[in-house]
């Protein structure tokens, strides 16, 4: 009652960039911070494994450690000595839809930065060699091995989007990829993924930390805007999938418990109803307080852990219920539980209450990102792709703000559809091990 | 997908674009870096309340999220011998219901505020911690503490709990890397606390009582507690609202003013090289680990270990990155840390790498460790750790509950307010002479634990073709299956 009382009205969010595009098409944010001497360069390229070739799997993330590799002016392996030695650091990651690269460190390193992103963007394609593509080969199959092969659980996770997605769809392998396609992965694929996706206007770059807002953009200029314009290829928009019926696997896996993965293809990101699906998310599976937490786990002691997420993608999303079974408990069981869950929010929809948590818990969320300089880079970045305004945090927050327990429900019911993905994961008998 | 795995100034030139909007010469020039501006790193106010709880208070610029904690000095290494996880199932009690309310209505109190609330014990100590935004401080505060000091520990709670943690336990099983761990543990630490998985095992989860949990709740004393805030509340504001929650809270039992107790001697490490086996059947990657007990928190040295430890295995230049992955490709990456606890924590190397190549990685990396301790680091990898450490000082105050974290450290091991504020002038002072004498006096290569956890009989036959030591045989929960 206490609580319910002091709960304060939530002040509105702010988030200020300056936001040009160069004559050649890259479109440059700036977010001047000065509450730490650090400085974040974020550079996304609207590239992902949906835009691989038939028989490249996996080759977008491959081209991503290939970006270590060294430029004309940044030879290998300058890339990382340089900055490490002036206490930067940097990373990279590959999604379905977006490769984004970025680094991190004091503030005076801004210049070398953006140096070292201007010389890969410009000449990486014209110093690759067959030898640096098998040294980053050999390192991506280690990672399969690492985050799949060898994981609990991984081998079902590579199954999601390929039973989801009908194959020809560009969603239809994990970007991790196969390893029969790595290794079948040319030079020649090398450079010609690079001339057409590796161009400016494919790019957005975000700079957040202690820095002059004017003096940056003046480096960028001097860094990136000599570069000629290209155009960027143009792409297709899959038709949306839809599932008639129920698409079930069965595996097993070198697991100790069963788990069982339920997986509806759903709206795409900022598109009507993905802001709902993020909302379902919150009230099936976020914290010890929702919905299929309290029954799984809490009520019926059926399940080790319960989550649900809304995973939202350019061509189609991907709205996911995960469950591990307790010792002596079956995915039978889960299923029926999560069933019984997912009937009650079709037929009743959220409460108001519900709604009201999920919204803060999302607020709360964008608040916390505008806190790091990295994940604010990465907001900047998405509000710039979705909004066409890196700063329109109000926008985004207004899609929940619009959402009532009727649209969510709506939604619900669309969504979450007999039509769906059931991958059950059982412990694989064991032989007798000495 | 990442490239890296895991490792744990004026800008006032003004760029003349017209010069050199046409041409990529501007490539060609290497950019000048510019001096560092000096930084102030965070110096928590210290304040001691009448029950003798210490407030550590951090002032941060923004309005955004704000992160409270709150550390007490008792921890899994205060877990009775024969009941490992007592620590951490206790903990669990305190996010399972408190002030009479139940577990869920807690939860949804705390999802209206948008707050995230954590208890968790460590083996030196346990730290409640709680997060929101600013505007929400108060009704976190409240929260908080019925958390941190009115858990219901009610019957129905703790039998949800433990078996919640035996199916935990039971699912890790599964992890080459937990069994790895556990098996390292168990190896080198032996019946030291620090041997001791602090989750509990099987067994021990269900030997124990809820009385056991009562009992280590119950010997949380203000006087062996701090209380940290960090975020945008002004320093008295907070001051204030923490005095008024907390003013009142009393020990159950009062206990003496002092930490974990623990044995501050270091177990003697292994006589030779030892390797342990841990077999998981057909795997296509072997998590190895190599390591052996160092130094604690209140060691001179750490300061040297930390640099010393940035060039072995801390960064992604660093010589086990650069051997094990790039030039070799045996891993997707290799790292090496220090945990510097109460007691001497650990060294531990590692990498997982593919199964076929185990020996040869393990070679590698011993072979990494041995230059390490035989020969100085260079003035170039002396300046880029320098580098790389005062970064992570710099960048402190970016996000509140990791600042509140670091903080609450500081009271944990007795380190003084200003830690981090002379942190980069003492880590400037070192030498690669220092760097090597501490190293030398912490870690000795040929002693330590080898433990490969992955396809048991591929990597026992490697090992011995490549002239290794025979390796002892760990279940995948660290117990001794066979010499």
């Amino acid at each position: 009652m206490l609580i319910a009382l002091l709960l304060a009205v939530l002040p509105p969010l702010s988030l200020h960039a300056t936001q040009i595009t160069l004559d050649n098409g890259l479109t440059v944010l700036i977010s001047p911070d000065k509450s730490v001497p650090a400085v974040v360069v974020d550079l996304w390229y609207r590239v992902g494994s949906k835009d691989e070739e038939p028989g490249r799997t996996g080759f977008a993330h491959l081209f991503e450690h290939l970006m270590f590799m060294g430029g004309k002016n940044v030879p290998y392996p300058q890339f990382d000595t340089i900055m490490e030695a002036a206490g930067g650091t940097n990373n990279a990651s590959t999604s379905n839809d977006i490769t984004n690269y970025h680094e991190v460190g004091p503030a005076n390193l801004l210049e070398t930065f953006l140096w070292m992103e201007a010389d890969r963007m410009a000449t990486l394609g014209s110093e690759m060699t067959a030898e640096k593509l098998e040294t980053q080969r050999k390192i991506v199959l280690n990672e399969r091995r690492q985050s799949y092969e060898n994981r609990p659980y991984g081998k079902a996770d590579l199954l999601v989007f390929e039973k989801l997605f009908p194959e020809g769809h560009p969603y239809h392998w994990p970007v991790i990829g196969s390893a029969k396609d790595l290794e079948a992965a040319r030079l020649s694929d090398v450079k010609s993924f690079f001339s057409r996706w590796y161009v400016p206007a494919n790019a957005s770059l975000a700079i957040v930390g202690d820095v002059d807002a004017k003096a940056a953009l003046a480096l960028v200029e001097k860094y990136f805007g000599w570069m000629p314009k290209a155009s960027v290829p143009a792409r297709a928009e899959p038709p949306p999938v839809v599932h008639d019926k129920e698409v079930r696997v069965s595996l097993e896996d070198a697991v100790e418990l069963p788990k069982v993965i339920v997986a509806w293809a759903s709206p795409q990101a900022n598109r009507p109803g993905d802001a709902e699906c993020d909302l379902i998310a919150q009230v099936l599976g976020r914290g010890k307080a929702s919905r299929l937490f309290t029954r799984l786990v809490y009520e019926l002691q059926i399940a080790a852990d319960v989550s649900a997420g809304q995973d939202s993608l350019d061509l189609g999303s991907v709205f996911r219920i995960e469950a591990t079974a307790r010792p002596g408990h079956t995915t039978s069981e889960l299923l029926a539980a999560i069933d019984g869950e997912v009937k009650r929010l079709l037929d009743a929809g959220p409460t108001a209450g519900e709604l009201k948590s999920g919204r803060t818990g999302i607020y709360t969320g964008v608040a916390r990102a505008i806190e790091g300089l990295l994940p604010r880079a990465e907001l900047l970045s998405r509000y710039r792709l979705y909004y066409g305004d890196a700063t329109l945090v109000e926008k985004d927050l207004g899609r929940y703000e619009a959402a009532t327990p009727e649209s969510v429900r709506e939604v619900a019911r669309r969504v979450l559809v007999p039509g769906r993905v059931v991958i059950e994961v059982q412990p694989a008998r064991k032989e007798a091990v000495q | 997908m990442s490239a890296r795995a895991l490792f744990a100034s004026a800008l006032v030139l003004a760029a003349c674009t017209h010069a050199t909007r046409s041409s990529d010469a501007v490539l060609e020039r290497r950019p000048a870096v510019a001096e560092l501006k000096p930084f102030a790193a965070p110096v928590p106010k210290v304040r001691t309340l009448a029950n003798g709880l210490k407030l550590y208070i951090v002032e941060k610029p923004g309005d955004g999220i704000e992160a409270v904690e709150l550390v007490v000095k008792r921890g899994a290494a205060d877990d009775p011998p024969a009941l490992p996880g007592v620590a951490s199932l206790a903990m669990d009690m305190l996010e399972a219901g408190s002030a009479g309310r139940s577990q869920t209505d807690m939860a949804a109190a705390s999802d209206s505020i948008g707050a995230s609330l954590h208890a968790g014990a460590g083996a030196d100590g346990s730290v409640i911690s709680g997060s929101a935004m600013a505007i929400n401080i108060e009704p976190l505060v409240a929260l908080f503490a019925d958390v941190a000091l009115r858990p219901n520990f009610a019957d129905a709670e703790w039998q949800r709990i433990t078996s919640q943690r035996q199916a935990d336990l039971l699912a890790a099983r599964a992890e080459p890397g937990v069994g790895a761990a556990r098996a390292f543990s168990a190896a080198v630490y032996g019946d030291h606390p620090y041997g001791k998985p602090s989750e509990g095992t099987v067994e021990s989860v269900k030997s124990m009582k809820l009385d056991d949990a009562k009992a280590f709740f119950a010997r949380f004393d203000p006087r062996s507690s701090a209380l940290v805030a960090v975020g945008g509340v002004p320093e008295a504001r907070m001051a204030e609202l923490l005095t008024k929650v907390f003013e009142g809270w009393r020990a159950a039992t009062p206990s003496a003013d002092k930490g974990a107790d623990l044995p501050q001697a270091r177990p003697a490490p292994a006589e030779r090289p030892r390797a342990v086996v841990v077999d998981f059947g057909d795997k296509p990657q072997t998590v190895l680990r190599i390591g052996q007990p160092a130094a604690s928190r209140s060691s001179p040295d750490v300061m040297a270990l930390r640099v010393w430890n940035s060039v072995l295995g801390g960064s992604f230049t660093s010589r086990l990155s650069q051997n094990l992955r790039e030039l070799h490709g045996y891993t997707y990456g290799a790292s090496s840390r220090f945990s510097f606890g109460i007691g001497p924590g650990p060294f531990v190397a590692g990498a997982d790498v593919k199964t076929e190549v185990t020996a040869d990685a393990l070679k590698e990396a011993l072979a990494e460790l041995a230059r390490a301790v035989d020969q100085p680091i260079t003035g170039a990898e002396l300046a880029k750790a320098k580098a790389l450490l005062a970064f992570d000082i710099a960048q402190l105050l970016e996000h509140a509950d990791g600042a509140a974290s670091a903080v609450g450290q500081l009271f944990l091991y007795d380190l003084p307010p200003d830690e981090f504020a002379t942190f980069v002038a003492r880590l400037e002072k070192l030498t690669p002479a220092d760097v090597l004498a501490a190293a030398r006096r912490s870690l000795d290569p040929a002693k330590m634990t080898i433990v490969l956890a992955g396809d048991g009989k591929k990597i026992a036959a490697q090992l011995t073709a490549a002239g290794l030591p025979a390796p002892e045989q760990r279940d995948v929960t660290g117990r001794l299956v066979a010499r």
